[in-house]
């Protein structure tokens, strides 16, 4: 096995992720090879050693924070393999947005878009089956995987590929996941590739993936529209997805349905000064351009923002890319202005990653409006799965803000809705898990876990405790 | 106060470039045309120009296809109308004839001030303004990085490199902006509602009192190629000791920076 690297200066910046957790551990390996992967984990069940696979620390639940043990990078898996026009190949610690980019070059398409894209990589993506703001339209990254590499918790190095049956002996937990996105617990999955999507580092480590393609569209519309309040956009946004459920290539037929709130357009204000007098809320939309063309889809979107009580005369449009980012800097300057205000603070944001079925949509934002203290409210309205951002400014408000995320996480599956949409459990949210899911399903993962990793060696305290 | 704005159509920043087939110029499949960043400044300021002293703002541009949508891009930024020199034999030609094109539709509209950005974000030519101005028999102010009018005059700040130096004279003038000089509006819907029905009209060469000859380039392209691919890294052996001495040998004698 190759040595760990012990020096605490250079494990100092694995020990943390965007959940502000911190850990420690006992070394750190950067492995360059799947074997050498395999033989560090050999070596861990050997001595009982506890092992946390690292990516690129852009997750929120501090899933890749260690608490002892030795700490896996795979960084350097890195290697872009081939790209065809049906699939693309990589290893696992290829910067997400890097491997779109060489995809994109040949004129093929790889839709999932979590917001960190730039700064995630490919395997930790797949590992917390990541979202965005085009999963309304393409979904998760769970069904654009084709096929995995994956060592398993006994070292074996294995290749599985879509159909391939989940071994006889492995228990797989047969539950009914909530109807709505979501990423929480084992999936009940229907073959091998699924069993390792979304399971956090707690059943294997991925080493390489194959992803499925599709068509690279040919141009891309966005809209920022502004809204008077939060009943108007939310007018606008079940119009456009129920025009998108009918024709996926229709008219109106967005990507993204991206809502942001009067506490986000406070902070854009702050920061760009750019918002328009009158506005309660915001979306920010992507259509993709059919064969009907941009006129055709300008028309309908006039159409619709128009009737739905847009503040037409403020809605900014773009048609090229350039374009399209300014757009998107006017949205990314909410999580900015947010994060700063925490910095500020001197306390952590509280982020939620609720999702509820489309009827359970007002309900729970109605729930999100009764928070204790100043917040933002933004996320994938499309998917009914916003992120409320509470801002505590003192230690007493930093424990109301987390036992309002529980209030409110119980209320989200109380109306059948589940406690990560996009997230993950991770260390910070098995109790979440809990209250989602029943005993008897709680011990389902648990069997599965232990049937792979007897000695729960890999991602401890990473969905269990 | 009539205000001209010449807009160049490039490729979108995001554009990856290739060299065509046969080396005659650069693929153009797939590619998104939009209007020039450094235009996108100077339409930005003769817009503003407009909504301050009144008058007119008008676009002109030489092409087709692309080139009447990005028209249609700026009229919705605040341009009132805009020509368009259609004709096939503008393609190939070369600044000189571009420049003819730009110089006789301008003449037909009589205006106070022409705004082009300082270089094209493709070619990065920079000679069409300047021969503009001179076909016009105009003064041309460049790289110019705030603009104002006052009275009768305009008075512009150029920028050199670390200091500025300010110009006043009388109108007409033609004027090359930087990127900086002001930041483009966004692009409302209404707007691009409205634009629909603003005048773009078509001129060709004939109707600018222009021939084919006219315009035929003094230089033509003789062959594109990439840039050199990156070499690949190289890895030196031995101790720390020997990889430092290769390392400052290869620094002096192939990179020859130190």
């Amino acid at each position: 096995m190759i040595a760990p690297i012990t020096d605490p200066s250079v494990i100092e910046g694995y020990l943390t992720d965007a959940s502000n957790v911190h850990g420690h551990a006992d070394g750190l390996l950067r492995p360059r090879s799947t074997e050498e992967v395999s033989a560090i984990v050999r070596h861990c069940q050997a001595n009982n050693l506890a092992l946390t696979v690292t990516a690129a620390r852009t997750s929120t639940t501090a899933g890749p924070v260690p608490f002892g043990g030795l700490l896996l990078s795979l960084e350097r898996l890195n290697r872009i393999g081939a790209i065809t026009h049906d699939t693309a190949t990589a290893q696992v610690g290829v910067y997400l947005g890097a491997f779109q980019t060489e995809i994109e070059a040949t004129g093929r398409f790889y839709p999932p878009d979590p917001t960190s894209r730039n700064e995630c990589t490919l395997g930790g993506s797949v590992a917390c089956n990541a979202s965005g703001a085009r999963t309304f339209r393409y979904g998760p990254t769970r069904p654009w995987v084709e096929a995995l590499e994956v060592v398993l918790p006994d070292g074996e190095i294995r290749r599985f590929k879509r159909g391939d049956p989940v071994p006889a002996a492995w228990p797989v937990p047969q539950w009914t996941e909530p109807n709505v996105k979501t990423s929480a617990g084992y999936a009940p999955a229907k073959d091998a590739v699924d069993v390792f999507i979304g399971s956090e580092g707690t059943l294997g480590i991925l080493t390489e993936v194959t992803v499925r393609l599709t068509d690279l569209p040919e141009s891309v519309l966005g809209v920022l529209a502004y809204f008077p309040d939060r009943a108007t956009a939310v007018a606008f946004m079940r119009a456009a997805r129920a025009a998108a459920r009918e024709d996926r290539t229709g008219t109106l037929s967005p990507r993204c349905l991206e809502y942001l709130d009067k506490g986000c357009l406070a902070f854009a204000k702050a920061r760009i000064g750019a918002v328009p007098e009158g506005a309660g809320a915001a979306m920010f939309c992507e259509q993709e351009v059919m064969a009907c063309g941009e006129d055709a889809h300008m028309a309908a979107w006039f159409d619709a923002l128009t009737t739905s009580g847009a503040l037409i005369d403020e809605t900014l449009f773009s048609s090229d890319p350039s374009s399209r980012a300014s757009l998107l800097a006017l949205r990314h300057a909410v999580p900015a202005g947010v994060n700063e205000q925490a910095v500020r603070n001197g306390m952590p944001k509280v982020a939620t990653d609720l999702s509820v079925p489309d009827d359970a949509l007002d309900a729970m934002m109605d729930a999100y409006e009764a928070a204790p203290m100043r917040n933002a409210l933004f996320g994938h309205l499309g998917d009914n799965h916003l992120h409320l951002n509470l801002l505590p400014s003192t230690a007493d408000e930093l424990a109301t803000a987390k036992a309002f995320y529980v209030e409110l996480a119980r209320k989200a599956v109380a109306l059948g809705g589940s406690v990560s949409g996009e997230h993950g459990i991770g260390k910070t949210k098995k109790n979440q898990l809990a209250l989602m899911v029943d005993a008897a399903t709680l011990e389902s993962f648990r069997a599965l876990k232990l049937h792979l990793d007897p000695n729960g060696v890999l991602g401890r305290g990473t969905m269990f405790d | 106060m009539k205000v001209g704005v010449c807009i160049k159509s490039t490729p979108d920043a995001d554009t990856r470039l290739k060299v065509a087939a046969g080396a005659t110029g650069i693929e153009t499949a797939g590619i998104k045309w939009v209007i020039s960043d450094y235009e996108k400044g100077a339409l930005e300021v003769g817009v503003s120009l407009k909504e301050k002293l009144g008058g007119e703002c008008v676009l002109y541009s030489v092409g087709s296809g692309d080139t009447e949508k990005n028209l249609r891009d700026g009229l919705a930024l605040g341009g009132d109308r805009a020509v368009m020199v259609d004709d096939a034999a503008t393609k190939g030609t070369d600044a000189l004839g571009i420049a003819k094109a730009l110089a006789a539709a301008i003449k037909l509209d009589g205006l106070d001030i022409v705004l082009c950005g300082r270089q094209a974000t493709d070619d990065e030519n920079s000679q069409v303004p300047a021969m503009v101005a001179e076909l016009l028999g105009w003064p041309h102010i460049s790289f110019v990085g705030a603009f104002a009018i006052d009275g009768t005059d305009f008075v512009a700040s150029r920028n050199m490199g670390g200091a500025t130096e300010k110009v006043r004279g009388a109108l007409p003038v033609v004027v090359t902006t930087e990127d900086t000089i002001a930041t483009p509006r966004y692009v409302k819907l209404p707007e691009i509602m409205k634009a629909k029905s603003k005048k773009l009209e078509k001129k060709n060469l004939a109707a600018l009192g222009l021939s084919a000859e006219a315009i035929a380039p003094a230089a033509t392209f003789s062959a594109y190629s990439p840039p050199p691919s990156r070499p690949a890294g190289r890895k030196l052996a031995g101790d720390a000791a020997a990889q430092a001495k290769e390392l400052v040998r290869l620094l002096r004698e192939e990179a020859k920076v130190i």
